[in-house]
């Protein structure tokens, strides 16, 4: 004993700090800030896929008329309107989402209920201006299925 | 006199003072992108269904130009800021974790690089109509 508490004594530098932890993810009810943040990590990782889609419309305009008609088939299929129309939706929610989280660095609007009215405005913002979005493009023909 | 060394000494109490460096630039970019993501919403509304012309002229013009590299070269900045919050946050191996931050700087200084070539030779080059 007398060796043990020695040893440990001596090792008392490698102990590791115990510092606080957050609770992990399974001990929280489910509410809006927390979808809203899971929602904004989702969105901000999908527009780092979408840059590709982006890069790569530039770098298809780049190498001239030939490249950009084979990109175009592609980002006018299904498949790819699909990927554009995520794409709007994970700027919109972002944009917005990004919105809320400044204000809230200034220190405003963080009360639970303030928090959880902001978390709420920018996922219907997000639905709404980017079903709004292609509507308009449907509807003015500039978009087609 | 003690032999602790100046880092024993200081552990455990806190910032050095500068570790609210990257977040600032995630603010001040995010800020920048907030016009621009509506400028470059509207951007994607205005070529579509131009074809190639309406895309080249689009980017030719020197203002669209200059507004869609500031674009999309700010958010290659600020998604690299993002993507390294991800994997710092879920990978703690220092092996798998020094590998993706690399690519994640890999991949952002490509996208860069494509994107500074792409439209100086859209502006300067001499395809088009």
């Amino acid at each position: 004993m007398s060796n043990a508490s020695a040893g440990a004594a001596g090792k008392t530098r490698k102990k590791p700090i115990v510092r606080p932890m957050s609770p992990h993810l399974q001990v929280w009810r489910w509410h809006v800030t927390m979808l809203g943040s899971i929602l904004h990590r989702a969105s901000g990782v999908a527009l780092y896929v979408g840059a590709f889609a982006v890069v790569g419309w530039l770098a298809a305009l780049a190498a001239g008329p030939a490249v950009y008609a084979q990109f175009l088939q592609c980002a006018s299929s299904p498949l790819g309107l699909l990927i554009w129309f995520g794409l709007s939706a994970a700027a919109f929610y972002h944009l917005a989402s990004g919105l809320r989280h400044l204000l809230w660095d200034t220190g405003a609007g963080l009360s639970p209920k303030t928090a959880s009215t902001l978390s709420t405005l920018s996922i219907w913002f997000a639905v709404i201006a980017t079903v709004a979005f292609w509507a308009a493009l449907f509807a003015s023909g500039k978009v087609v299925l | 006199m003690s032999f602790e060394t100046d880092k024993k000494k200081v552990e455990g109490l806190g910032s050095a003072h500068h570790g609210a460096g990257v977040w600032i630039k995630e603010r001040v970019s995010s800020l920048i992108l907030v016009p621009l993501t509506v400028w470059g919403l509207w951007g994607a509304w205005t070529i579509a269904n131009t074809g190639y012309d309406g895309a080249w002229a689009f980017v030719r013009n020197p203002i669209n130009a200059a507004l869609l590299a500031v674009t999309v070269l700010v958010s290659i900045y600020h998604m690299h800021l993002g993507m390294r919050v991800v994997i710092e946050d879920y990978l703690h191996k220092t092996l798998g974790k020094g590998l993706s931050l690399f690519l994640n700087f890999v991949v952002c200084a490509a996208l860069a690089v494509a994107t500074v070539i792409s439209i100086l030779m859209v502006a300067f080059g001499g395809f088009g109509v």
